[in-house]
């Protein structure tokens, strides 16, 4: 690549910006925060309640609150109870292991895209479209995190068949089409990647050894953790000799990357 | 400062700083967080008391924003796991099935601009920052003496080996291919 052709990738990466709705909540918050410590500043008035009514009060609210978070569950992006149910949903992903994640995100996105596509009101559509493609950042975010790729194979089946749906998802909005595309390429190149990976995985094995070979002798300046480097390529030849190679794969592309991370 | 004010630094800022901490953190909701503390850092120090009728209390508001930015990445790395390495770091050779579908091209294309995304992660920080002020926000050698604190004549020697870094990471990863 010439140094002209570089410059010009470098530029395209502009293209790279914060989400529209993100920045407007973000600004707003910040304004907010002056008026929220003149408020402090006044005291508040106070209050004595039996302790009779108080229990009551509670009650009522916890019972208040069960049946609206089990009405929220059937709740529409365009409800007023959807709120509480992005809440629920947030709650899900909190739970979700790391290569759940995107799976769960995908059938968020793949809800609000029926409901964009059955919208008629004009708002409602620009609304579902920001919070879609803020849905598919960070989709592509939670696949990225899943390092490992024993992981990503146990993850594939189900993941590949929701990316390539959404890949054949429709949308008036360019700039959401080409996140969709975007989003679904990336996870479906991953996948792909990762399962020539696994049917390669004795020669892409020789080859990181031989690759970890010549890192560990030019890097001679940073010092390498002898003993911990020297465990896990005991735990790389247990893997081996049980014909567990993805697992050997796994330990092996984590020396590397320590060896990586202690030479920068 | 009004909210006015605030809001005109904000729209003219906004972009470039979080593309400036993104291709450091390379997590969308990383980079929202840090982009968020950098503002509402920038909020609080212009609302504090003024020592004297003409003292301002930030003189440059882009050498400050891009000085907290860099701090909050630092601070960021600090705290970061040392295991958390983007996936992204393996190898971007094709299956022989996705060279038969219609994702080659766009994946392809997508590919060449993570490469350079993934080469700015390897390269000296100070190499990655310097391209990204220059090439992404479209900063000035001066601009970037003030948000940097660096002379002029290191700003272009640095610039000139940050290319030549990028491409030598470029050229590495195409060989392997």
């Amino acid at each position: 690549m010439t140094e002209n052709e570089l410059i010009e990738k470098l530029k395209l990466l502009k293209s790279v910006e914060p989400d529209t709705n993100w920045a407007f909540s973000l600004k707003n918050e910040i304004l907010s925060q002056k008026q929220t410590e003149i408020r402090v500043a006044y005291s508040r008035p106070k209050f004595v309640v039996p302790r009779y009514a108080m229990a009551f009060s509670i009650l009522s609210v916890f019972a208040f609150l069960s049946g609206t978070f089990a009405l929220a569950q059937k709740a529409t992006p365009l409800s007023a109870l959807y709120p509480i149910k992005k809440v629920t949903q947030q709650v899900m992903l909190s739970l979700a292991s790391q290569e759940q994640k995107p799976g769960l995100q995908l059938s968020f996105v793949q809800e609000k895209m029926e409901y964009l596509n059955n919208s008629d009101k004009a708002t409602d559509k620009v609304r579902l479209t920001s919070e879609i493609r803020s849905d598919l950042a960070k989709v592509s975010d939670s696949f990225k995190k899943i390092n490992k790729p024993s992981k990503i194979l146990a993850v594939s089946k189900d993941l590949e068949a929701q990316a390539e749906k959404l890949g054949k998802s429709e949308s008036s909005d360019t700039e959401l089409s080409k996140d969709i595309l975007n989003t679904s390429s990336e996870i479906l190149a991953v996948i792909g990647q990762t399962k020539t990976l696994a049917s390669q995985c004795p020669g892409y094995i020789s080859n990181q050894l031989e690759e970890l070979k010549n890192l560990v002798t030019s890097n001679t300046s940073s010092p390498i953790d002898i003993e911990s480097t020297t465990k896990s390529l005991l735990e790389v030849k247990k893997y081996l000799e049980t014909n567990d190679c993805l697992s050997a794969l796994d330990s092996l592309d984590q020396i590397r990357k320590n060896v990586l991370l202690n030479s920068l | 400062m009004t909210e006015e004010e605030f809001s005109k630094i904000y729209k003219q800022y906004l972009d470039k700083i979080y593309r400036f901490i993104y291709f450091k953190v390379n997590y969308v909701e990383e980079t929202q967080d840090l982009t968020a503390k950098v503002f509402l850092k920038f909020w609080k120090k212009v609302n504090e008391p003024k020592k004297g009728i003409f003292d301002s209390n930030i003189k440059n508001h882009q050498a400050f924003l891009y000085k907290s930015a860099h701090n909050a990445v630092i601070d960021y790395y600090r705290t970061k796991s040392r295991q958390d390495v983007p996936l992204s770091s393996l190898p971007d050779t094709l299956s022989d099935d996705q060279a038969e579908n219609n994702f080659e091209k766009k994946a392809e294309d997508s590919l060449a601009l993570e490469a350079v995304r993934l080469g700015l992660h390897k390269i000296r920080k100070e190499y990655a920052e310097i391209l990204i002020l220059y090439y992404l926000n479209d900063m000035s050698i001066p601009e970037i003496k003030m948000a940097l604190n660096k002379g002029e004549g290191s700003i272009r020697v640095m610039l000139h080996r940050a290319i030549k870094a990028l491409r030598s990471q470029l050229a590495l990863k195409e060989e392997k291919i």
